[in-house]
């Protein structure tokens, strides 16, 4: 039951979970509601990235809303320069979003896990900063392609998912497609090089692993993720702003993702989950925002010291079922242990 | 091309801060091996209680010490709570459980203290002279004179005092410390006090030299991070004066129309830059393959 080559079950769940909640969501959820789970499945595919690096690796990446931030730049600014399809501008912002995470992770392969979060934390801040005063591309002249005033130029959603609950159903299968994309390369050679490299960076050498590739390889798949998920959100809002992409939010995001359960998809969404809708949930209740992330702070210092594979991996404890298929390696593997 | 001068004077000051917040984050970590992102969270609560205290009345003086009490109060009991529990993890994982506590502190401080524009005035701020024909206001200096007393004191604490000594001990082997009869906890106790004090002056003088704004202040720990990366994490000395540097870099950029815009990004950039350069050549192969 374990290796299960030919994911066929796993398949036919998802057709039927993705077929479920495509029908029923639209019609239990308001306009507002509808557009905050959106939201919250967008940045489910951006923590799919985190959940990669920092479960599949051992690395903590500190720095992946930004690169959401990029893929929405790079998504803007080729719509309002080129005028391409919707599908081809999400493939183009993933494909420019991975090139540039692949080049960010050169530089950083051969550093620890501390360094890594280091440098990514910086590079978040740096991104914040360039997004602060470059702005996001709205029509204006030259390289940003912002203007403070003026005609302000805004995405076209899709001509078949124009509607709010029509775009619900794309960004609903596109979101599946990404985790299934990850899940499957559990099953395949780069999923199988990374467990070896987390357990020894050495032995997956010895064992004629290229290292380098595959670590590149996580890196930029994890950004594509990102650039795929800024594409879907600047076709949300139509308009991004710098104020969606800030440093701490990369930060909270990784937080929920590991107090979730970076070791399963299930802890991917339901970090994305925390990330969105809960604070659209206090809000609801007229409680202040800020509230999450004290929650998400508390949270995810009680699940380092506690409960290292999550809310998911201890759901998947009591239970005892999804661990069998979906939890990779046997032993919660904390990052930088091959130091 | 423009005068630099004043900016110079600036960036100096505000080196000095970035200087000041990498050396309490490399006590701490020497001490703890923890890389504290909690550090700016810490000081910029504690700049709000001096805020609202001097708000209500109390003399400037009890509000500064206030500020002081508050952050150290903190990060102590961080350092005693959290951090004995996360003794024998990895260098990463003790590094993230901090983000979790700085998100903790963020939270409150923007819950409990609505966002709305705020300053700290110091009475040095009143005070200042002039050097080569520019202005120079008294708080300016003061960054700088607290940097180098705090950078002296942290030196001669470390190498000539006994909890000083115990620390050094524990930043190379804390299990053999701890069989020395050391003990750890205590000593990684007073790290987190100091280092919490030394957000909170941190934090005190950004509130003064720019402004009083929780998200700014938590991220006040980014630049002083990358002064602590040019300092290894481990070298004081480095550490300030990569600190100064940086916020020389950043100042200067500021007159600079091209670039003025993005000067933000220098602390960051320059980190990066160090680790990037640091991670080629043969005589540094070896250290580096420690990172």
């Amino acid at each position: 039951m374990k290796a299960v080559l030919y994911p066929w079950r796993a398949l036919a769940t998802t057709v039927v979970v993705v077929a479920f909640l495509s029908w029923w969501m639209p019609n239990q959820f308001g306009a507002r509601w509808l557009s905050t789970w959106i939201a919250t499945m967008v940045f489910a595919i951006a923590a799919a990235g985190i959940g990669l690096l920092y479960s599949r690796l051992g690395l903590a990446s500190l720095t992946q809303v930004a690169l959401v931030g990029v893929g929405g730049w790079v998504t803007l600014r080729i719509e309002f320069a080129l005028h391409l399809p919707f599908g081809v501008l999400v493939l183009v912002a993933g494909v420019i979003t991975a090139l540039l995470g692949a080049l960010i992770s050169l530089p950083t392969l051969r550093l620890s896990g501390l360094y890594l979060a280091l440098v990514t934390l910086m590079m978040a801040a740096g991104f914040e900063e360039v997004f602060n005063s470059s702005g996001f591309p709205n029509g204006g002249p030259g390289f940003t392609g912002y203007q403070a005033s003026g005609k302000l130029l805004r995405l076209d959603r899709p001509s078949v998912a124009r509607s709010d609950p029509a775009y619900f159903r794309l960004v609903l299968i596109i979101t599946a497609l990404c985790l299934l994309l990850v899940l499957l390369h559990d099953r395949t050679r780069p999923g199988r090089a990374w467990r070896l490299i987390s357990t020894s960076e050495e032995a997956a050498r010895a064992n004629g692993v290229n290292v380098v590739l595959y670590k590149t390889w996580a890196f930029t798949l994890a950004a594509f993720l990102c650039g795929v998920a800024g594409a879907l959100f600047a076709g949300q809002l139509r308009q991004l702003g710098p104020s969606s992409f800030q440093a701490i939010d990369s930060l909270v995001l990784f937080g929920l993702v590991l107090v979730g359960g970076a070791y399963n998809w299930v802890g991917w969404v339901l970090g994305a989950v925390l990330f969105r809708a809960f604070p659209a949930l206090l809000d609801q209740w007229g409680l202040n925002g800020q509230i999450a992330t004290m929650v998400a702070g508390a949270a995810l210092i009680l699940n380092i010291v506690a409960a290292p594979r999550g809310v998911a991996g201890e759901v998947a404890k009591v239970v005892g079922l999804f661990r069998s298929r979906s939890a990779p390696s046997p032993t919660p593997s904390g990052p930088g242990e091959e130091t | 091309m423009p005068d630099i001068r004043p900016f110079l004077v600036t960036g100096v000051a505000l080196g000095s801060i970035y200087a000041m917040s990498g050396l309490g984050l490399v006590v701490l970590f020497r001490a703890t091996s923890t890389v504290n992102f909690a550090y700016g969270a810490a000081g910029a609560l504690g700049a709000l209680v001096a805020w609202d205290l001097i708000g209500s009345g109390v003399p400037q003086v009890v509000a500064w010490l206030a500020c002081l009490v508050v952050s150290t109060l903190l990060s102590l009991a961080y350092g005693m709570v959290v951090s004995p529990r996360l003794a024998d993890r990895d260098l990463a994982t003790k590094a993230i459980a901090t983000v979790g506590f700085a998100l903790l502190l963020l939270g409150f401080g923007l819950w409990y203290w609505p966002d709305i524009p705020r300053s700290l005035d110091l009475p040095t701020s009143d005070w200042g002279f002039r050097v080569l024909g520019v202005r120079v206001v008294g708080t300016k200096v003061l960054a700088l004179v607290l940097v180098l007393m705090v950078g002296w004191g942290v030196t001669f604490f470390l190498d000539r005092t006994r909890t000083g000594l115990h620390m050094r001990a524990m930043a190379d082997d804390p299990e053999h410390a701890d069989m020395l009869g050391i003990r750890t906890d205590r000593v990684g106790a007073v790290a987190w006090a100091i280092s919490g004090a030394l957000g909170g002056l941190s934090g005190l003088l950004i509130a003064d030299l720019v402004r009083l704004e929780v998200v700014a202040l938590t991220f006040l720990v980014v630049s002083g991070l990358a002064a602590a990366v040019v300092g290894r994490l481990e070298s004081l000395p480095l550490t300030a004066v990569g600190g100064v540097v940086i916020g020389v870099l950043e100042s200067v950029a500021a007159p600079f129309e091209s670039i003025s815009r993005y000067r933000g990004v220098t602390p960051f950039v320059a980190a990066i830059a160090f680790i990037a350069w640091r991670q080629r050549g043969g005589l540094l192969r070896r250290r580096t393959a420690a990172l």
